[in-house]
């Protein structure tokens, strides 16, 4: 320990922090009688009586104090980066998204799936999730492939598996278009049948 | 894949909000070229970055807040949300967070925004370290879906 060393070491031979880790409690015997003991629990008080100071006086200072508008926007901005999950890479590179130059949140690609999704008529968007997909052989090398997941609910009157599949291509299309990923594959899950 | 969209010209500043104008200077002359401060440098990219087609804004983060530096914000800095700059000599590191428009790819953007981000830093003598952009959010307007 980078402590334990000469400078630490006091005249009777007892470290610096032996009496540091006894100085809020009463002197031991030996601090009682040993006068470089009692010198250094005296310095260290009095180290400590500064250090409280100090940390009332900072607490005290409106100039280190953030303002209830800061804070307030912190946390606004904390809550909306939750919201916003994973970040996706937009070109192919490191696997770690954290390495990536360029990249979209998973919460923007939802988005626009969803958007698709509620442009269709008689079909309605709920949970979405994205990830980057896993397996990309034969896809295009120069754009990372994603995985949807989309549950939907549709008007009894319109639930067909074409209609799914011409949203799915829909979809595709759209985070072609305004994302710039290949959506390799959207998994729609049709989890209610709502009235039309 | 479509190309990138139109580069502006790096020091553009009638499209920009009068708020992010006076990030500017108070006289809302920045010099063109020249060595500059950090904090000035995050301006000038934030002016230009807001200039790119298809950028909707800029958008805040908790690391790009404490990144630009906090305190200073809370004293009156009027540094932009969304951008931080952090230099080791002449090297300068950038992130870039926003939001894009639909009407626009997200990735070309990006790339746009990447383009920009260097020619500022090349402006203002730094040496372009590692710049990132991360659309956070895609904005869905009426045309969108078109």
């Amino acid at each position: 320990m980078a402590l334990a060393n000469s400078t630490t070491r006091l005249g009777c031979g007892r470290e610096i922090d032996e009496v540091w880790a006894n100085a809020d409690a009463p002197p031991n015997t030996h601090e009682l009688e040993c006068p470089d003991c009692q010198a250094a629990r005296a310095s260290l008080a009095e180290l400590n009586t500064a250090t409280h100071e100090l940390r009332s006086r900072d607490q005290e200072d409106p100039d280190l104090r953030l303002s209830a508008e800061l804070v307030s926007k912190i946390t606004s901005i904390a809550r909306a980066e939750v919201r916003r999950g994973r970040r996706i890479p937009l070109r192919p590179g490191p696997a770690d998204a954290e390495e990536a130059d360029l990249t979209v949140s998973e919460q923007a690609v939802a988005t626009v799936i969803r958007h698709t999704c509620d442009q269709q008529p008689d079909i309605e968007a709920r949970r979405c999730s994205v990830e980057v997909a896993d397996d990309t052989a034969g896809l295009d090398p120069d754009a990372v492939a994603i995985r949807a997941h989309l549950r939907i609910s549709v008007a009894a009157s319109t639930a067909s598996p074409g209609r799914i599949e011409d949203l799915r291509q829909t979809i595709i299309a759209a985070v072609e278009d305004q994302v710039g990923v290949t959506a390799q594959t959207v998994d729609i899950d049709v989890e209610d049948v709502h009235d039309a | 894949m479509p190309e990138p969209t139109d580069v502006p010209e790096i020091m553009i500043s009638t499209s920009v909000d009068a708020g992010t104008a006076d990030a500017a200077g108070a006289d809302g002359a920045l010099d063109p070229l020249g060595p500059v401060d950090d904090q000035t440098l995050m301006s000038l990219i934030g002016i230009s970055v807001l200039a790119v087609d298809g950028v909707a804004r800029l958008e805040p983060t908790v690391k790009s807040l404490f990144r630009s530096g906090i305190l200073g914000t809370a004293r009156g800095s009027e540094a932009p949300d969304g951008i931080s700059v952090t230099s080791f000599g002449v090297i300068t590191d950038v992130t870039v967070d926003l939001a894009t428009t639909a009407r626009q790819q997200s990735r070309a953007v990006a790339e746009s925004v990447q383009h920009v981000v260097r020619e500022v830093l090349e402006a203002h003598d730094r040496e372009a370290g590692r710049i990132r952009v991360n659309v956070l959010s895609i904005d869905q307007g009426p045309s969108a879906a078109g």
